[in-house]
């Protein structure tokens, strides 16, 4: 089939000498590389774990961010009547500004007063989730009592409560979630 | 049977007693020394990566080359072309030589691949038949008739 002479030139054929460069130095970068993977591997683990637990804290939170009269609304705060509304001319209604971020279609329920946009529009009833922009005006007639706002979700239900003190002109917000 | 532990792989070692032998199935196989390069080069990244356990030395030769054929078999596989071998590639070759080798290359890029590589583990690299057979994974006879078909095809070519 062969000659020996072919044979023989055939066995004479070796390897490129830079071959054992090349070779050498992936086996070096592989070696590099393996515990890299493993750190890498490790390191998305830990990432999607902490990823999940954001989203479980936060992103997955049904209750809404309230800010009311400015100021993050947390369990309870203090503010005075500074409201337009409060002056001398119209002293009879109580004017505060909210914003709330529902994270959740929800079912505004007021006890008293009502809920106004900066155009003047009324909003009541179910309200798609998202942000809402709004004033809570609250009569004359109700600054004696508690007024409650609820804000009913499927997953949660958050209570506000006005509380007016006639003396200071000073007006206590409490929030309770159920 | 002297049983070799799975131990840290001696590449220089390694390199040494196989890199020309492979260097050879992959380029007879190949018929282009870049590929049989990069053949050469995934086989012993396999080793130094993941050593296998080797029973003896004839074992691990027959390892090495068994990963180098189906090593060309997947770059086989993956290129688009049908490269010829010119002699520009093969390295450090005499000049007496050449005629040589360029006239077995010639003889073995003709045969189908399954002829080439039984063709050349028994007449060129001197393995015996059923070495050949073991490595390839085939049976003795089967070895045989590639051997004798592959005879007469390179004896029609010539004649």
């Amino acid at each position: 089939m062969f000659s020996d002479k072919e044979i023989q030139a055939y066995k004479k054929i070796s390897a490129p000498p830079e071959l054992y460069g090349k070779i050498k130095s992936s086996v070096t970068t592989k070696s590099r590389f393996i515990p890299s993977v493993v750190i890498k591997t490790v390191g998305a683990v830990a990432a999607c774990f902490i990823i999940a637990v954001a989203i479980m804290m936060f992103g997955a939170n049904p209750e809404p961010d309230i800010i009311c009269n400015g100021q993050e609304l947390q369990s309870s705060m203090l503010f005075y009547d500074i409201s337009p509304a409060s002056d001398k001319r119209e002293s009879s209604v109580l004017s505060v500004p909210f914003e709330i971020e529902l994270r959740e279609d929800t079912e505004i329920v007021l006890s008293c007063g009502r809920l106004v946009t900066s155009e003047g529009e009324s909003v009541d009833g179910i309200l798609k989730k998202g942000k809402l922009e709004i004033w809570w005006e609250i009569p004359e007639s109700d600054k004696k009592i508690d007024c409650e706002m609820v804000l009913k979700g499927e997953k949660t239900t958050t209570v506000i409560t006005l509380t007016y003190d006639n003396a200071k002109k000073a007006v206590r917000a409490t929030k309770t979630t159920k | 049977m002297s049983m070799l532990n799975r131990k840290t792989p001696d590449f220089d070692s390694v390199y040494n007693t196989y890199a020309d032998l492979l260097y050879r199935v992959a380029l007879a196989k190949l018929c282009s020394s870049a590929d049989a390069e990069d053949a050469v080069q995934d086989v012993f990244l396999k080793y130094m990566t993941r050593p296998p356990i080797f029973f003896n030395e004839n074992h691990e030769k027959a390892w090495f080359i068994r990963v180098t054929i189906n090593q060309c078999c997947d770059i086989a596989r993956r290129r688009s072309y049908h490269p010829t071998l010119t002699l520009d590639d093969i390295h450090d070759i005499a000049a007496e030589d050449e005629a040589s080798v360029s006239d077995l290359m010639d003889k073995l890029s003709r045969l189908p691949k399954k002829y080439r590589e039984t063709v050349t583990l028994h007449c060129l690299e001197g393995f015996s038949l059923s070495e050949t057979a073991a490595i390839l994974g085939v049976s003795l006879s089967a070895t045989k008739m590639r051997l004798s078909r592959a005879r007469e095809m390179l004896k029609e070519q010539q004649g």
